[in-house]
């Protein structure tokens, strides 16, 4: 009987929203925009570094020479000793557009809050270095949260359009939002993509998409301490916070520890995924504190893999 | 099949809400999950044993129903059979036999087992009551379903030192008419006088085919000064004949005293008779040596009494012939103990002498024991007003004609045994300020009385009566009996020896000899010795005859209600395992 005065639904209540406005909030953001200036020691332009070559005026690499390409990129001084053409290839330097892909599905609900403030600090940063910035929602489709946002005068619009988002939809797919993205996107960028990941659609044909459009792409994969590992037993009636779909299963301890292996298998896929294709990856869970993660971050080499 | 109380069936309809509080219970929680896909993945690998996971639940509910109509069933009280529940009585003979041992058991053991396997089965939906019996029926516990008062009324019952008496189950008879519906069950090892069962009352016979041999009579007397004879019998029921030991040793010290053997017959009885010489009185035991199914039979206790003479003076003109009487009693039977001085009875002529007792003849003088003595009455055949007196019991009292019979008035409280025609007392007893007397109301010189035979005889039979020694005190009586302990003055002592140990005994008589043993009383002058014993042809010899009684059908051992419950217990038990499985995984 004990059974029928305990609840029927177990659902881990979400932490406080708390404000991205908050002036506390914004010191620790100041903090690590302090950092980030150390770090990547740029200027109005170029912050950040890019893979793509272009025509800056910072050398980057040789290159043999091919059809149609610029003849005053060619160093004659190795044409003279080699008697091969080659280029000179230098770094683009121009005002980057940083892509934030906000995974706003129903499974980030109880992280919503610290991805936000994750989010929140590397728009800021972003913002600091004249960058610009868009933040659009992942769902079932794509959605725009800030549409497009430049200089330190739109650091609070940025922070308030990022707080008023919430959690929505069904079937989260990460595909279509990805082709959607490359399809309204041409200007490339900078692509972060805040998310826990846990598309039941899979997440190779999303990074494929944003890969293929030329953006460098950046997955920041955010969970939750209970998605990793099992804490209940029992007759259990197994519901998807997206699709509300369920299952009564029973969960031993031998499902438990395949459920795990399942979720390494999964998180695992995803890390060689993002090896394969020159993603960058950061993993991480809530309960760790979102400004350590920024600086790793940004003392790993800034965004760039 | 029948029920008890088939109303419990009802309680059935409680199935519906306790499954609907069963489903409640199972429902699982509900949790909500992040990666759902991937838990479809882990149960998909899993899917094998869905069916399993489908059928769990459904068994568990089955698991429940089964218990709940399993207590449902023990409620109803099932019974296997017509379903006619009469009371039950059930009576355990506890008479000495029921000692015996079979295969290392006592019959009463079993008997006890039997009945407590029976009020098992009862299962509290029955009544029953509990009687023992030997020398009569005694209820235990009256009519109840309560179980446990059942019990300790068995436990509480112990073998007896009792023969069974043959009439002991006669009241049974009122029970067993028309109308009554008590079923009367008797546990009996059938060994005993010959009985005869109620109609109605079942019999149910235990105890096995082990041999036994008991002393059925036993008696130690004086033949003369310093010598005795025992008399023995024995009975056997051992289907060979065989040499039977016996030894006689003093019941205090164990001193062996006599050994001799007899020779035992197939099935059957000896007896002998065995001069003693130089034996002591006290109290004695008469052992049967080696071992059968019965240990109480082989023993009699036997008490030898030391002659106790009535010390008798006589006191009148012409002592002649009372100082014979008293001569010849003392050497028959020692019965008087002849003294000049002063002796507990007086004979006495005229005034009597102030002694405990007095047995004075032709009344003069004044005493207590007469007034208004007048004139001579004129002789004549006497009036006997009381019959059957023990004064009277030996003579012919129209041969008696009471010359020199004298008018006078017996004092309050006498009892007139013979009178005149004009209603004088010619032969009472009487008491008065602490003595008794036997007065007899004539001269005894005249018509030569004294040379009559009724003149000892009266005088033995007046003795006797004033001082309590009617009876000859025996040697040994059969447990069962009652016995006068001889004498007049209360008793000062009375003591049981049963082996080593000597417990005391209430000071009153008569006595219930209902224990085997010696027995001891002490009254001021007199100690006397007596032996209790089985001494039972019944009980020592072989089950009564004839066709054994038809097979006695009872329920026994636990009740259905309570192998329901137990299944109820289990089904709980399994579904408990179950559920806790869902519960932790």
């Amino acid at each position: 009987m004990s059974t029928l005065l305990t609840p029927l639904c177990f659902v881990r209540p979400a932490p406080m929203k708390s404000s991205l406005t908050d002036p506390a909030f914004i010191k620790q953001l100041d903090a690590l925009n302090l950092l980030a200036r150390r770090v990547l020691r740029g200027s109005l332009q170029a912050d950040r570094r890019t893979q793509r070559r272009g025509t800056g005026i910072t050398f980057a690499d040789y290159a043999p020479y091919s059809f149609g390409d610029d003849y005053r990129a060619i160093d004659w001084k190795i044409y003279a000793r080699t008697e091969e053409l080659l280029i000179k290839l230098f770094e683009v330097e121009e005002d980057t557009t940083v892509y934030i892909l906000f995974d706003c599905s129903r499974s980030m609900a109880l992280k919503f809050d610290y991805a936000r403030k994750l989010a929140a600090a590397l728009g800021y940063i972003a913002l600091n270095g004249l960058d610009r910035v868009v933040v659009h929602s992942i769902t079932e489709r794509l959605g725009t949260i800030v549409d497009s946002a430049r200089g330190r005068g739109k650091v609070f619009p940025f922070l308030r359009d990022l707080e008023a988002a919430e959690t929505s939809g069904t079937d989260s797919d990460f595909t279509a939002c990805a082709r959607t993205f490359q399809a309204r996107n041409r200007k490339k960028g900078v692509v972060l993509v805040v998310s826990d990941f846990f598309f039941p659609k899979g997440f190779e044909e999303g990074l494929r998409f944003l890969q293929w459009s030329g953006h460098d792409v950046f997955a920041l994969q955010v969970n939750d301490p209970a998605d990793l590992e099992c804490p209940w037993l029992g007759d259990l009636e197994l519901e998807c916070v997206e699709t509300s779909t369920r299952q009564r299963v029973t969960i031993t301890e031998k499902e438990a520890r395949i459920y795990r292996e399942a979720v390494g298998t999964w998180n695992e896929g995803l890390r060689n995924e993002c090896a394969r294709r020159g993603v960058g990856l950061a993993s991480t869970t809530s309960d760790v504190p979102f400004e350590v993660v920024i600086q790793s971050m940004l003392r790993k080499g800034g965004l760039v893999a | 099949m029948s029920f008890g109380f088939p109303a419990f069936f009802w309680a059935a309809l409680a199935l519906l809400p306790l499954a609907a509080v069963y489903f409640i219970k199972i429902r699982p929680r509900r949790q909500p999950v992040n990666a759902f896909f991937l838990w479809q993945q882990v149960f998909q690998q899993k899917a094998s044993n869905s069916l399993f996971q489908r059928m769990r639940n459904l068994l568990s509910l089955l698991l429940v129903a089964l218990a709940f109509l399993a207590a449902v069933f023990a409620l109803t009280k099932p019974r296997i059979g017509d379903g006619k529940a009469p009371d039950l009585l059930i009576v355990i003979d506890r008479s000495v036999s029921m000692n015996g041992l079979d295969e290392g058991k006592s019959r009463l053991t079993r008997a006890k087992d039997l009945a407590g396997s029976w009020i098992t089965a009862l299962g509290g939906s029955q009544r029953a009551a509990i009687a023992t019996v030997a020398g009569k029926i005694e209820y235990r516990a009256n009519l109840t379903n309560h179980a446990k008062l059942l019990r300790d009324a068995l436990d509480g019952i112990a073998a007896s030192d009792l023969s069974l008496d043959p009439h002991a189950l006669d009241e049974l008879a009122l029970l067993t008419t028309k109308g009554n519906s008590t079923r009367i069950l008797f546990l009996t090892d059938r060994r005993s006088a010959a009985m005869q069962i109620p109609a109605g009352v079942e019999v149910v016979p235990l105890g096995g085919q082990a041999g036994n041999a008991g002393i059925t009579a036993a008696d130690l007397h004086w033949d003369a000064p310093q010598r005795a004879s025992l008399f023995v019998s024995l009975i056997s029921d051992f289907p060979d004949a065989r040499e039977a030991e016996l030894e006689l040793v003093a019941a205090d010290s164990g001193k062996l005293a006599h050994l001799f053997s007899m020779q035992l017959p197939a099935r059957g009885e000896a007896s002998e008779s065995i001069p003693l010489a130089g034996i002591e009185p006290g109290a004695w035991l008469l052992r049967l040596r080696g071992s059968d199914a019965l240990a109480s039979d082989d023993i009699a206790p036997l008490g030898l009494n030391a002659p106790q003479p009535i010390p008798v003076q006589v006191v009148a003109k012409n002592s002649f012939f009372f100082q014979q009487c008293i001569a010849a009693f003392s050497r028959a039977d020692s019965l008087f103990e002849p003294m000049e001085g002063f002796g507990r009875l007086s004979l006495a002529e005229g005034t009597p002498p102030e002694t405990e007792t007095t047995i004075v003849f032709a009344p003069a003088g004044e005493s207590p024991f007469w007034k208004d003595l007048g004139a001579e009455l004129l002789p004549g055949a006497p009036e006997v007003v009381a019959k059957e007196h023990a004064l009277i019991a030996r003579i012919d009292p129209a041969l008696l004609a009471f010359d020199g019979a004298q008018k006078l008035t017996a004092p309050p409280g006498a009892v007139v045994v013979l009178a005149h025609a004009d209603g004088t007392p010619l032969l009472y007893t009487c008491s008065a300020k602490g003595r008794q007397a036997v007065v007899l109301n004539f001269d005894p010189s005249r018509e030569d009385f004294f040379l009559s035979p009724w003149f000892p005889v009266l005088v033995h039979d007046a003795a006797v009566l004033l001082t309590g020694r009617e009876n000859l005190f025996p040697s040994a009586v059969a447990t069962g009996s009652v016995v006068d302990v001889p004498g007049t003055e209360a008793l000062a002592a009375a003591t049981l020896r049963q082996k080593d140990k000597v417990g005391p005994l209430p000071l009153q008589t008569p006595v219930n000899i209902d224990r085997i043993g010696n027995y001891g009383f002490s009254r001021n002058a007199t100690n006397w010795q007596l032996g209790g014993a089985v001494l039972s042809a019944g009980e020592s010899g072989p089950a009564t005859a004839g066709a054994a009684p038809p097979e006695v059908k009872l329920a026994s051992g636990w009740p259905l209600a309570a192998w329901f419950l137990l299944a109820a217990l289990v089904a709980l038990f399994a579904e408990e395992l179950l559920y806790h499985r869902r519960k932790v995984g």
